[in-house]
């Protein structure tokens, strides 16, 4: 590790409103980023203090990591699974199970989860960075061109190799821990037991979005339902990897930040691709919470995207879809948002839903499996092969005050998770390729 | 084929009022345009649903449009029919 002697320590502060969009850089055109429903915007649609900003000591996705259940390393967790799997439990069978480790094949050898936390990478990463010519190999100068254009390319890119959907924003040390610093003394992102330290070259960040497979979605909380939340992951990350490796061969720097330990929610907000909802995750207009994100730290140059506003703050308030598809009642089921956080993992200075992240743990690490059951849910969460969709799609975001309609709607068409004893038909279906049909967005 | 029988169908019942005369009212047009397409919207909830594997909101979509829809078309012709 690269000692850190010196630390810019004012930059770890906020210097401006938290949720809006940071001056000095900048935005691309994002009139023709989404459908005329979602609207841009200049600040995020959740309401901020800053002088109650809080900087979060953990964040719930280290939590969940820390207390993971499904993690057979460990005799304990591994007599839990087997017993599972031995007594017939419904969605544990021994299929669901190794579809739900095939999921994340490279995701899981990519790093290394150990006494929950992420604290290193395996070969596997050292081998995939190295498939990659840089022009100082070459001899030949780095790119250049407009920030613009650089955007407009790296989109492309992105999606050419796998990407759902990519948006970009500025590093913004509002929402990250107060161990993760800007230091000019690093010549690249790095981890020390002092923390985390950015360059300050490093101010662009790749928010690079990846499908779930809706099906198997559907079946959670359970192996297959987690085996759907591995794969949107999966997706997200093979994506940033091969990436990187592209902003690399064009002469720039690229890093996976989110396995430094960085949350990509509020990136994802910011970047326009989703809103907060009240599951307390980013609900996007085209995927739902059928949405996995990963994080990409360049020095490339970027023409900006800001954040966006399709009515679901409001929808939000009078759904509660998610809200009934917690198991263990973590998700809150109040008309408003509040300021107060919920436990010692959520903290001061947004007004958001709080979710109750310590029961949201506590259940991951007893089922066995990663839940996600309130992201797949989701009432947005729809594929694209009738038009009733698009349809729904608009009127949420222009009437959502009639959410509680349409999720009663959602429930009666029979949208939503699949009960229990249905699960199995999942092995029965004709699926198309990665469990992932058209969305709004094809 | 569904599509295309659909798109028939109503191409040859728009004709076959066209056929009666120009003297139709303008609300027997409109009860017949708003059916035909709620008719249309029927036959696409229901393919679309089927190919999401969505077996309820195929049936329960497909009866939610097709009711009203024909239900209109048949106003619409029983107006003409009453002239
Ligand atoms: S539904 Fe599952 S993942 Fe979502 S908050 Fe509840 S326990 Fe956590
Ligand atoms: S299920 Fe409903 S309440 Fe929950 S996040 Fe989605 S839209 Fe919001």
């Amino acid at each position: 590790m690269t000692a850190v002697s010196a630390v810019d320590t004012s930059s770890t502060t906020s210097y401006h409103d938290p949720g809006a969009i940071s001056e000095g850089f900048v935005y691309r055109d994002q009139s023709k980023r989404y459908p005329w429903w979602v609207k841009s915007v200049d600040r995020i649609t959740v309401e901020t203090n800053a002088s109650e900003i809080q900087k979060p000591t953990i964040n719930m996705i280290m939590m969940s990591l820390m207390r993971r259940g499904q993690n057979p390393d460990q005799p304990r967790q591994r007599d839990g699974l087997v017993n599972k799997i031995s007594n017939g439990t419904p969605g544990f069978s021994l299929p669901d199970v190794s579809l739900e480790f095939a999921s994340q094949t490279f995701f899981q050898s990519g790093v290394n989860v150990d006494g929950g936390l992420i604290s290193g990478f395996r070969k596997i990463r050292e081998v995939i960075s190295d498939q990659v010519h840089t022009p100082q190999e070459l001899g030949v100068p780095p790119w250049r061109g407009t920030e613009e254009e650089a955007s407009s390319m790296i989109e492309k890119a992105a999606v050419h190799l796998g990407a759902a959907q990519v948006g970009f924003t500025a590093m913004d040390l509002t929402w990250l821990g107060p161990n993760v610093r800007i230091s000019s003394d690093v010549e690249k992102p790095t981890t020390s037991r002092e923390g985390i330290f950015f360059p300050p070259a490093y101010k662009y960040v790749i928010v690079v979005a990846g499908r779930v497979p809706m099906w198997a979605a559907k079946c959670a909380p359970g192996a297959l339902g987690s085996a759907a939340d591995r794969a949107g992951y999966e997706e997200a990350h093979m994506a940033e990897e091969k990436l990187m490796n592209f902003i690399r061969g064009i002469g720039y720097g690229a890093f996976d930040i989110h396995m430094m330990g960085i949350n990509p929610i509020p990136f994802a907000v910011m970047a326009g691709l989703g809103e907060m909802g009240r599951m307390n995750r980013v609900v996007s207009p085209f995927f739902g919470g059928a949405v996995r994100f990963a994080l990409i730290l360049t020095d490339l140059p970027l023409a900006l995207d800001k954040p966006i506003d399709f009515g679901l703050h409001e929808f939000c308030r009078h759904c509660r879809k998610c809200a009934r598809a917690c198991p263990v009642n973590a998700i809150s089921f109040e008309t408003d948002p509040s300021w107060e956080p919920l436990g010692p993992y959520s903290f001061k200075g947004k007004k958001v839903w709080f979710e109750d992240c310590e029961k949201c743990a506590a259940y991951t690490s007893s089922a066995g499996t990663y839940c996600s059951a309130c992201l797949a849910a989701c009432t947005w969460n729809k594929q694209n092969k009738t038009a009733l969709h698009g349809l729904m799609r608009s009127l949420g975001a222009k009437l959502p005050a009639f959410s509680r309609f349409y999720a009663l709607m959602d429930d009666l068409f029979g949208y939503g998770l699949i009960p229990e004893e249905k699960r199995k038909t999942w092995w029965e279906k004709d699926l198309p390729v990665k469990g992932v049909s058209e969305s709004s967005k094809d | 084929m569904v599509n295309l029988v659909l798109g028939l169908l109503t191409g040859f019942a728009a004709a076959w009022l066209l056929l009666q005369g120009s003297n139709q009212t303008w609300y027997v047009w409109v009860l017949f345009i708003l059916g035909a397409a709620s008719t249309i919207f029927s036959f696409d909830v229901l393919i679309g649903s089927i190919k999401e594997h969505e077996k309820r909101a195929a049936v329960l979509g497909f009866l939610f449009f097709v009711i009203p829809g024909v239900i209109l078309v048949g106003m619409s012709w029983a107006l003409v029919f009453s002239q």
